[in-house]
């Protein structure tokens, strides 16, 4: 019986993608730190720099770079990478979900207060979570 | 798992890299296969084989652990 062996191949963005967030990431710390009320101007939320300072553009500019960091291709694609990044994405989805159960509990000791955890801060620490654990599957395997 | 790919890449006299673009795939891998810290899929290890004109027995053997 033959068999039809499929190339594995993830819909990837090409490794460029990879510069362009992380320059994204440093324009947006750059803009927050200049536009940030401590250090910079302190302008209304209906001006432009004032949305720019605002911390949900902040972290939602970050959570863009960090996506087109973890959507691009490696230089060289093949079946361990590919490994890797399921393994990756595992391990964030675990630290997602026990991020969901337990940042309430930490808040309550804290502050005394029980807080939903916010969906772009879970995002972001999903992210990161799964870039740390692919670079250091990558370079112990 | 074990394997001789470093045994048969000697005697080419070639370097990981080398039987990284030959196969196809990246130096990392090949370097994680030779130390026993990644097991190929068959079809990497057919390529494996043919490379070094052998079969893939000859080069993949299974440990008591397996």
């Amino acid at each position: 019986m033959r068999t039809k062996s499929k190339k594995q191949d993830l819909l990837l963005l090409p490794n460029s993608f990879k510069f362009v967030g992380i320059g994204i990431i440093a324009i947006t710390i750059i803009l927050g730190i200049i536009a940030s009320p401590k250090v910079g101007f302190n302008l209304p939320l209906n001006s432009l720099t004032g949305i720019i300072s605002s911390k949900l553009f902040f972290l939602n500019a970050i959570i863009v770079g960090l996506l087109l960091i973890a959507l691009a291709k490696d230089k060289i694609e093949d079946e361990m990478t590919i490994k890797i990044r399921f393994q990756s994405m595992a391990f964030a989805f675990l630290t997602g979900a026990m991020q969901t159960v337990i940042s309430p509990i930490i808040d309550r000791f804290l502050d005394n207060s029980i807080e939903e955890p916010k969906a772009n801060t879970m995002i972001l620490g999903m992210l990161l979570m799964y870039l740390m654990m692919k670079t250091l599957l990558k370079y112990t395997r | 798992m074990k394997n001789t790919i470093k045994v048969e890449r000697a005697k080419l006299n070639i370097t990981q890299q080398q039987l990284a673009e030959a196969i196809g795939v990246s130096r990392q891998t090949i370097n994680s296969i030779e130390s026993y810290r990644y097991v190929p899929s068959t079809v990497l290890s057919l390529k494996l084989a043919a490379y070094f004109k052998r079969t893939v027995e000859s080069i993949f053997t299974l440990e008591d652990d397996d």
